[in-house]
């Protein structure tokens, strides 16, 4: 996991070297707002065009180079609150909808698959993304479109403190691993003590972290390089050919025209 | 300016919730010494670094850095002037590649990004780490990853260098290339370590720290060949 944030803060190191990576990472956060609000827009009950969706995420994937097993591991992180969050929908709605090889579905069963679908896709989209360009860089085109710094700057911490909450829960982990005697799992009672525990670390942790970026001279705002990359025409040529797949998409929602 | 780069006049620090860290602490030191703050666990020996380089403010005394007193109004003067290395080469490196992360005390200092990259450029040479430039630093061994905080400080052109415990978790290899880096500064620079030998090896002069108070300064060899006082200390 800790490997896995790293990876996740890193990402971009190798930018420009992907045709992602090569435009304007102001054109790809306009591109990545755009495509998520689209999906987001879609109705529920429209599982078909959300799939149509999932192919732009596959195109991205591919200009981006990015694997397949990147995407379905941070997918794999994401799902379980997913799968929280929809949980109750088949067993508070169950108005039939229609049946499949005799299985009746329900209303509740739809709204969760789209549910899930559609954080699937939001979090293969960021990945693609994150790991295409780099989160740092988003941060700062997001910061260059209008964001106020205080935001971006928030989300690059909130990032950062991601990676040391983990690190630290894993050393625990490890800890108790090494002296569990191959007992799994931890006593509920013991459960509070260890969350407190981790959060104490970490903000223990944190505290070395910021100590040492004062020491070099922080004062509040993450430096950036000042020759910044200049906005090309084919970063336009970009911008209105990867926004408007996803958009007509949810405009037009062809895989329901098809259906109905 | 003082003729003496470094000096502290009776020093003294109580952590927030009121314990004593250090007191009476005072001590001088020269434009180019290399000095060793040797004590036990617990002695007060990061405090007295994080206090030097303005990350913690003196309760009592002062302390005066190139003629300039530390204090909130000159704590960015001050971390200009002091750098300091970090016993985890963890809790330092922040950034996605190690170039950035070098050049990340530079920026800071509103550089032009021409001389960023001669910093940049220079620290990595320095340290022997130009091949690690584009990696990033979560994916380097210790050793690595101690080199790279070590020119993320040398970047920012220092009087002051700082080092906490610089051979902790060191292999042999990695030890003996970290001391030959700081074999090679021209720096002021006070390690704090437990490491005897590395201290013997690249300190003339050594201050020993006690329970917070400062109990002995002198030549290196003098005091590390007194066995009474290093058992007094808890250092043997």
């Amino acid at each position: 996991m800790r490997e896995e944030i790293s990876h996740i803060i890193a990402g971009g190191a190798d930018q420009r070297q992907t045709l992602l990576g090569s435009y304007d990472p102001r054109a790809t956060a306009i591109v990545l707002l755009c495509y998520l609000i689209a999906m987001l827009s879609l109705p529920v009950t429209y599982l078909g065009d959300l799939v149509v969706m999932g192919c732009w995420v596959m195109i991205g994937a591919a200009m981006g180079e990015v694997g397949f097993g990147t995407i379905f591991r941070r997918v794999a992180m994401i799902l379980p609150l997913l799968l929280l969050i929809g949980a109750f929908n088949p067993i508070i709605d169950r108005t039939p909808i229609g049946s499949i090889a005799g299985i009746t579905l329900t209303r509740g069963w739809l709204t969760f698959g789209a549910l899930l679908l559609r954080g699937l896709l939001a979090v293969a989209a960021v990945t693609v993304v994150t790991e295409a360009i780099g989160f740092t860089a988003l941060c700062n085109a997001l910061r260059r479109l209008g964001l106020p710094r205080i935001l971006t700057e928030l989300l690059l911490f909130v990032y950062r403190y991601l990676f040391v909450i983990v690190g630290e829960a894993e050393d625990m982990q490890r800890a108790r691993l090494a002296r569990s005697g191959g007992r799994r799992g931890l006593p509920l009672r013991v459960w509070a003590g260890v969350t407190g525990t981790l959060l104490v670390r970490s903000v223990d942790r944190a505290e070395r972290i910021y100590g040492a970026m004062l020491a070099r001279g922080y004062r509040g705002r993450m430096p950036e390089r000042r020759a910044q990359q200049r906005w090309q025409w084919r970063d336009t040529l970009y911008l209105f050919t990867a926004t408007l797949l996803p958009v007509a998409t949810a405009i037009i929602k062809p895989i329901h025209q098809l259906s109905v | 300016m003082s003729h003496h780069y470094l000096e502290l006049r009776n020093v003294g620090y109580n952590y927030p919730s009121g314990a004593r860290a250090l007191s009476g602490i005072s001590f001088r030191i020269h434009h180019g010494q290399r000095v060793a703050l040797v004590g036990a666990n617990g002695a007060g020996k990061s405090s007295l670094l994080q206090l030097l380089c303005g990350l913690l403010l003196p309760t009592e005394g002062e302390i005066i850095v190139g003629g300039v007193k530390v204090g909130k109004r000159t704590l960015r003067r001050i971390r200009q002037t002091v750098g300091i290395v970090f016993q985890n080469p963890d809790d330092q490196l922040i950034m996605p590649t190690v170039e950035d992360e070098i050049a990340f005390g530079p920026r800071n200092m509103d550089l032009p990004e021409e001389e960023v990259a001669r910093l940049t450029d220079w620290a990595l040479e320095q340290t022997s780490t130009t091949h690690l430039r584009h990696r990033a630093p979560y994916t380097l061994s210790g050793g690595e990853k101690k080199s790279v905080a070590i020119a993320s400080v040398l970047a920012m052109e220092p009087s002051v260098v700082l080092m906490d415990e610089p051979s902790a978790s060191l292999d042999p290899r990695a030890r003996r290339l970290m001391m030959e880096q700081v074999e090679r500064f021209c720096h002021t620079t006070i390690i704090a370590s437990h490491d005897l030998p590395l201290v013997e090896r690249l300190c003339p002069r050594t201050l020993i720290l006690h329970r917070g108070r400062l109990v002995a300064d002198g030549a290196t060899k003098q005091l590390l060949g007194d066995q009474k006082l290093m058992e007094e200390c808890e250092l043997l």
